[in-house]
């Protein structure tokens, strides 16, 4: 390894010497208690995203939030490792809210988009290589939704953006499905879906069938903003919904007094 | 929120999030939000002690990360293989971080007997059969401190759940870190970074330009006790090379 990596390694680890006496230093009593176990109330399916860390987006102290984090924080059904996650988060350390969030500019996501802009085009495609292969796997439930997604708004005519040079064309509509706006519905709609998921997996309707204190819900980290907004479509109960906070509902809603992100960040 | 007051502190604690990176990282969000350009994928345990940014005096930006219950890497995970495939051959990582704790609630699983409950119970179940991989590094590695235990506990019906100053509970939380490394060594996405001449189509370069970049795995441990990580020396390099130090 160069000089120049193990410097780079060598300046972790420092800064982890700086937060481990900063630590014992500011909060004693708490690194004792959390050394002995954990207690979190929160657990947290969040994105591989490297700007989106659940800790630092909500200021909490370490031993508050129990983070389980895939590409575009999704539950998918025969997901082993998002199911035995809930399942110790719900059933070990009894935690009561799980909070999914996804974010915008995800990678994930917009991939998920182009691959449906594709399919929609030129019919189910084959992977070029065993990372494509991987990753469209992974986010095909993604593309369903973005499928959807590009159903519901290739058959209004209206012309919807002048982006041309990323519209996806079909017939005569001009649909541009890689706008921050289009890839913004997609997100929250991702996020909704991963909701209802979890909130009916078995680990959870089990739980609540135990009269356990347990609530569900779906945010979305803007990263142009690093705000953080709640979609308001939580579970408390089988068809009970959660109590909302008091953020804006929509991603518009969130976006408009802001600088929007270029259509063609990359995650 | 009333019956949960702590969701909302979530919201509040976002509030001083974005005031206090401005403050300390003016212009850092605005940079980020054009894309993202980390040079370290992180596999870890999905414990709330264990928050991998701040244990590394890090900032968002710099880890691409995977978290789990044990920090696994398994080659028929897909999601951890999603991740890691992801930062190395889409965002170019120089390193991949995996970390495990000691106190490792899977590992300590792992140790202790199988409970009833695994085979009427399907969150048991999920979890039973998630840890498996531990379970068995933990029946058949060659460590001392993990040796002595079982031939001490070699005639009892069931094993509890080990205190975290167990010896054998830290050596497995170690052993299953360097396992976790050599998994990813033999993975298709890793190997074919290090078997790569620039010839070849998967190029990566740094954020810099166009010379291809090196990939190195490494492998760490926290510890609850102290907050401090340590390196266990086991990290890899390009075509196999250890990095002996």
């Amino acid at each position: 390894m160069s000089i120049q990596r193990e410097d780079l390694l060598r300046s972790i680890l420092d800064a982890n010497e700086v937060y481990a006496s900063a630590f014992a230093q500011a909060d004693p009593a708490l690194l004792k208690k959390l050394a002995k176990g954990q207690s979190p109330r929160i657990c947290w399916l969040g994105c591989s995203d490297s700007r989106v860390s659940a800790e630092l987006s909500t200021g909490v102290a370490p031993g508050s939030i129990f983070v389980h984090r895939n590409v575009a924080q999704c539950f998918h059904e025969g997901d082993l490792s998002a199911a035995a996650a809930l399942s110790y988060a719900v059933n070990v350390l009894q935690v009561e809210a799980i909070i999914v969030c996804g974010h915008t500019g995800c990678g994930g996501v917009k991939a998920a988009m182009m691959a449906a802009q594709d399919e929609k085009a030129n019919g189910p495609a084959t992977p070029a290589n065993e990372h494509e292969r991987i990753v469209s796997k992974w986010i095909s439930p993604i593309k369903d939704l973005a499928l959807t997604q590009l159903e519901a708004n290739s058959s209004n005519g209206e012309l919807r953006d002048h982006k041309h040079e990323n519209g996806c064309s079909h017939g005569g509509a001009e649909y541009d499905c890689l706008s921050a706006t289009a890839l913004g519905e997609l997100t929250d709609k991702h996020v909704a879906e991963t909701v209802k998921a979890v909130a009916e997996s078995q680990i959870v309707t089990e739980a609540w069938k135990e009269g356990r204190q347990l609530s569900v819900h779906g945010w979305v980290y803007h990263v142009a903003t690093a705000r953080l907004r709640d979609l308001d479509i939580g579970w408390k109960g089988v068809g009970i919904p959660a109590d909302s906070l008091s953020r804006p509902g929509s991603f518009a809603g969130s976006e408009t007094s802001e600088h929007l992100v270029a259509s063609d960040d990359e995650a | 929120m009333s019956r949960f007051p702590e969701l909302q502190e979530l919201m509040s604690g976002n509030g001083e999030f974005r005031n206090e990176t401005e403050e300390e990282h003016p212009g850092l969000v605005e940079e980020l939000a054009q894309g993202q350009h980390p040079k370290f994928a992180y596999l870890g345990c999905a414990d709330s002690r264990v928050p991998e940014t701040e244990v590394f005096g890090a900032e968002i930006g710099d880890l691409f990360v995977s978290r789990n219950v044990g920090n696994q890497f398994n080659i028929d995970d897909l999601s951890a293989e999603t991740t890691i495939s992801y930062a190395i051959a889409h965002l170019g990582v120089q390193h991949v971080i995996v970390m495990g704790h000691y106190g490792c609630g899977a590992v300590q699983a792992a140790i202790a007997s199988e409970s009833d409950e695994a085979s009427t119970d399907i969150g048991e179940a999920r979890i039973d059969t998630w840890i498996r991989p531990i379970r068995s590094l933990f029946k058949s590695s060659n460590h001392s401190h993990i040796v002595a235990f079982r031939e001490a506990h070699a005639d009892d019906e069931t094993i509890a759940a080990p205190n975290r100053t167990e010896p054998a509970f830290r050596a497995l939380v170690e052993e299953n870190v360097k396992q976790q490394v050599r998994n990813l060594a033999d993975d298709s996405s890793v190997l074919k970074v290090s078997l790569s001449s620039p010839s070849t189509e998967l190029k990566r370069s740094s954020s810099s330009g166009e010379e291809p970049v090196e990939l190195w795995l490494h492998g760490w441990v926290y510890d609850v006790d102290t907050g401090l990580v340590t390196d266990l020396g086991v990290s890899v390099g390009p075509s196999g090379s250890a990095d002996s130090e």
